[in-house]
């Protein structure tokens, strides 16, 4: 192979504010062959995601390359004027951004958005760019120019009632035609499939080029989207967040374009939508031939889904070379510390790969894992089935709960049931885990433990008590209890209050102590979780994620509370910072004989942290074990899904490095 | 859409009476008696009083003259005024010059309050943006009084350029300057609000997608910038066309045009009573209209509103 599709040598990215230069990134060089796929890992504030729009000239605000090259096909980008950049975006470089929820127009259909990027770069609606896949068609059937037209959604009714009209039209044939999508070659060989004598004048009679309503309609059904005629004619606000990054990879793809750039594209999404995703993704480049940049701050992710890493530390490549040489073998501390922490690869295969790489050393986070996996064996003895006389810290007993939704007319409604019949005892001092894709309901169990939903019927007891039977008083009280942390550290702390007033807040509420010794109070919770004492002089937006999270977690310690409520609570943190957090977790549980109700999507985290395991499906429990159980024998195809989903989990030593189609 | 737009004029109703019915207690509770007014100076015949008196129902109690007027208004007679003539002539007579007046005011604020908005918001930080705002505050901050003559004694005296005073010529051209005065607070208004909701989502994620699609920069600050940032402003347009209709008082004074805020402004002083309920009335309707357009406008620039 000639020169590299893309090629970075010693870039060097600063942001510039008055008061300082920050430098992003120093010195990165990297190659990318086409048709090949490298991914850069690293934690937030790496520069990978610097890197990844320094390519096509989007950095954010003041940023700036101020040394080193970037060439594209041999092009020297570096310096290149806004009209270059203009025609290389979508035609020859695309994106597919990081968060589908915020990187559609709300304002305009799909559809309209998906033209824009078929208009923006000039692509004929019409006819397919590609050689048909000789694999597919066959050789009997030569590449035209007219061959390559699309199907048109008028081309395609016809067609079927032609088919319909000689008894050949079935359910799989109708799925098979798909407007924009297939091509005449492609439907040719579909009916000679069919034994159709004139399969060639049928096709050439009714596939004759899509508009560009159908093309963009076949760009969505290519990307995985079902029904995609009527949802183009939909707006963002309708469409869940995986459909959205669908949208999104249409979009990008649009164009056919040589190097595709994902960065961190299923960080926001569910386990399991990020694996459909990421299949589909690796599938369609493959098949177009498109090289795959990918941005990800998870090594499993990486490993599994490119044949290069580049790993990035603080704006340096620490590490480069082949994903599973990196993976079995990494040399510089911090990619092994990476390996170490990276939840999706403690499944059983690669954990006993890392092991030897990891030279011996007992890290925090395995003796961790060993304490937990024999807390787990204690507190299962320690049920109440074995051990009658020990009551549960809490129950929850056929716990359901319906929505009324608001339908179209006034005085409409319908019934949603977001729980339904849950029940489920967690014992004091350990660690129970509602797992389940976002809307099986999970977080709604934790706002009613929290009793801040009451439920429509069912009962949560907490220490014996039923907690909807009681005085203002009683309630009051059990709010020192029964303490939550959520997902988001940056929504969940109020960003005009100091990290002091915060802290002290739930003391003052419950009027404890005199003002000097509730600064003492915040001291110590500072620093049990491992935050300086200076840090209560600063506000929200000073601090890290992994620093909120901390202070949040500080904040539901306040009170000496006996449950924990976590409601998706190490979600949004990157793999070194969740594992921090998550040994934090372990040790305060250990030390203050917490207990936690554990709410979270990520089966990976599971294991690292709780005794029993609740999968939970529009509202039920389905399965629910104990942890090495469910991961070992899980007996629903729902809950062998949420695993097979794991980022990671679909590794093999040996074996090459492609995303299973 | 049927349901909310007939839920929204069902609202109306109340805020219909009780924004009449306030109004009619005031002018009843303010001090001095009309029919003295009506005489200026001059002593009155008693007979001749009384007479009046029973001609308006002013010997009758406040409620009863307010149910009389509302009757009258539902068979769509507004009363008789003072001066004898039909109150519906009156308000034929002042309304359409206006709402001349208010329009302009609204296309000015709209197109320089948008454009300029939006250039800075492009530019924030940038010399352009700094002196748009530095102006814009000064607009906010003169009366519009001081403006009014400002303009008058510069525009109007020294350059000649536009008629002083309106008077009875209500072209658009001597309408020009009293537009501007009306408009300028609204105009620097609609002009930060648009750099702020311009610069706002210059940075949001999907400016940064459209960019990567292959969008030109012009593309995407129409498209995707300008129509994502309108909606704010159209609300506030919307909202400010009533409030320049009945707000016109000051403006229509200094530049002497025959209009609503005008005629409002003497029919308070002379004590008619008729004149100004009805005056007002026509403009709780008209903001009551125009705040409903507005919410069936947000509805259909940003789709996420569902209109319940």
């Amino acid at each position: 192979m000639g020169e590299p599709l893309l090629s970075l040598r010693d870039l060097e990215i600063v942001f510039a504010s008055r008061q300082a230069t920050v430098s992003a990134v120093r010195g990165v060089s990297l190659d990318l062959e086409a048709g090949c796929s490298l991914a850069i890992v690293g934690e937030s504030g790496s520069g990978k995601s610097t890197t990844a729009h320094a390519i096509i000239n989007l950095l954010p605000g003041t940023g700036q390359v101020t040394a080193g090259s970037i060439k594209f096909e041999g092009q020297e980008l570096v310096g290149a004027s806004e009209r270059t950049f203009v025609e290389l975006r979508g035609a020859k470089i695309g994106l597919v951004p990081q968060d589908p929820m915020s990187n559609l127009n709300p304002v305009y259909r799909i559809g309209r958005q998906v033209k824009e990027a078929l208009r923006a770069n000039g692509v004929d609606p019409k006819r397919s760019t590609y050689k048909a896949l000789t694999e597919l068609v066959g050789e009997d059937i030569p590449d035209t120019p007219a061959g390559r037209l699309y199907l048109s959604s008028a081309g395609r009714e016809a067609l079927i009632a032609e088919l319909t009209r000689r008894g050949l039209f079935n359910d799989q044939v109708g799925r098979d035609l798909v407007i924009g999508f297939s091509t005449r070659i492609e439907v040719q060989s579909l009916l000679q499939g069919l034994g159709l004598e004139d399969a060639a004048q049928l096709a050439a009679a009714h596939v004759d080029g899509a508009s560009a309503n159908d093309r963009v309609a076949g760009l969505l059904a290519e990307a995985g989207l079902p029904d995609a005629a009527r949802r183009a004619r939909q707006f963002p606000h309708e469409f869940s967040g995986g459909m959205r990054q669908r949208v999104l990879i249409a979009m990008a793809l649009a164009a056919r374009p040589q190097l595709l750039i994902a960065d961190e594209p299923t960080s926001a999404l569910d386990v399991t939508v990020q694996r459909q995703i990421l299949n589909h993704l690796g599938t369609l480049t493959r098949e177009l031939g498109t090289a795959l940049l990918f941005i990800t701050h998870d090594l499993g992710l990486a490993a599994e889904r490119a044949q290069q890493l580049v790993v990035m530390y603080k704006g340096r490549v620490v590490e480069a070379g082949p994903s599973l040489d990196i993976l079995t073998d990494p040399r510089h501390p911090y990619t092994q510390r990476l390996v170490e922490a990276a939840p999706s690869l403690s499944s059983r295969r690669l954990g006993s790969a890392v092991a030897p790489g990891a030279g011996g050393v007992i890290t925090v986070s395995n003796r961790d894992r060993a304490d937990h996996q024999s807390q787990g064996h204690q507190s299962q003895a320690g049920e109440p089935a074995a051990d009658g006389g020990r009551r549960p810290l809490l129950r929850v007993t056929e716990l359901t709960k319906v929505f009324r939704l608001r339908g179209a007319r006034p005085g409409s409604h319908s019934l949603f049931t977001a729980v339904d019949r849950v029940s489920f005892d967690v014992p004091a001092g350990t660690t129970a885990a509602l797992v389940g894709e976002s809307g099986s309901g999970k977080s709604t169990v934790a706002n009613l433990v929290l009793d801040l939903l009451e439920p429509t019927s069912g009962q949560v007891e907490f220490e014996g008590q039923n907690i909807a039977r009681r005085s203002k008083a009683e309630r009051f009280a059990f709010r020192r209890q029964v303490q939550p942390v959520f997902q988001d550290p940056y929504g969940s702390l109020d960003p005009m209050w100091s990290i002091f007033r915060i802290l002290e807040e739930p003391l003052r509420t419950h009027g404890l102590g005199d003002p000097k010794w509730r600064a003492d109070r915040v001291r110590q919770l500072l620093d049990r979780v491992a935050l300086p004492a200076s840090t209560m002089r600063r506000y929200p937006n000073e601090l890290s994620g992994g620093q909120r999270q901390r202070v949040a977690l500080a904040r539901a310690l306040a009170l000496e509370p006996k449950l924990v409520v976590l409601d998706e609570a190490v979600s949004a943190l990157d793999v070194l910072v969740q594992a921090q957090v998550l040994e934090l977790l372990a040790e305060l549980q250990r030390d203050l004989e917490l207990t936690y109700l554990f709410i979270t999507h990520d089966l990976a985290v599971v294991r690292q942290t709780a005794d029993r395991v609740y999968v939970m499906e529009q509202g039920r429990v389905v399965e629910s074990g104990a942890v090495e159980d469910i991961f070992q024998h899980p007996r629903q195809d729902y809950t062998r899904r949420l695993l097979e989903a794991i980022p990671g989990s679909s590794l093999r030593l040996g074996e090459p490095l492609r995303p299973e189609p | 859409m049927g349901w909310y737009i007939g839920k929204r004029v069902l609202q109306m109703v109340p805020v219909f009476i009780g924004a009449t019915l306030l109004v009619y207690a005031m002018v009843f509770l303010v001090p001095g008696d009309p029919i003295q007014a009506m005489f200026g100076e001059r002593a009155v015949n008693p007979n001749v009083a009384a007479q009046i008196r029973q001609q308006y129902h002013l010997d009758q109690p406040f409620i009863n003259q307010y149910l009389i007027w509302l009757g009258g208004i539902f068979q769509g007679d507004f009363g008789t005024s003072f001066s004898g003539r039909p109150v519906i002539d009156e308000i034929a007579q002042v309304y359409p010059t206006t709402v001349r007046l208010a329009l302009m005011a609204l296309v000015l604020e709209a197109v320089l309050g948008v454009v300029l908005g939006a250039v800075a918001g492009l530019r924030r930080g940038r010399w352009f943006d700094s002196t748009a705002l530095v102006l814009s505050l000064l607009l906010i901050a003169v009366p519009t009084f001081v403006m009014g003559f400002l303009l008058q004694a510069v525009v109007g005296v020294k350059l000649k350029w536009l008629p002083v005073t309106v008077g009875a010529d209500v072209s658009l051209r001597s309408l020009l300057m009293p537009a501007f005065v009306l408009a300028s607070v609204s105009i620097a208004y609609v002009l930060r609000l648009t750099r702020t909701s311009v610069a706002e989502n210059a940075q949001a994620d999907f400016v940064r997608t459209a960019r990567a699609k292959g969008l030109g920069a012009g593309q995407v600050v129409r498209r995707h910038i300008l129509r994502n940032s309108l909606i704010p402003v159209v609300t506030f347009l919307g909202v400010d066309l009533g409030a320049l209709m009945g707000g016109a008082i000051v403006t229509e004074g200094i530049f002497n045009i025959p209009g609503v805020g005008n005629k409002l402004f003497q029919a308070i002083i002379r004590g008619q009573g008729p004149t100004v309920v009805s005056l007002v009335t026509i403009l709780v309707l008209v903001f009551m209209l125009t705040s409903l357009i507005v919410d069936l406008l947000y509805a259909a620039l940003d789709p996420r509103i569902r209109l319940v």
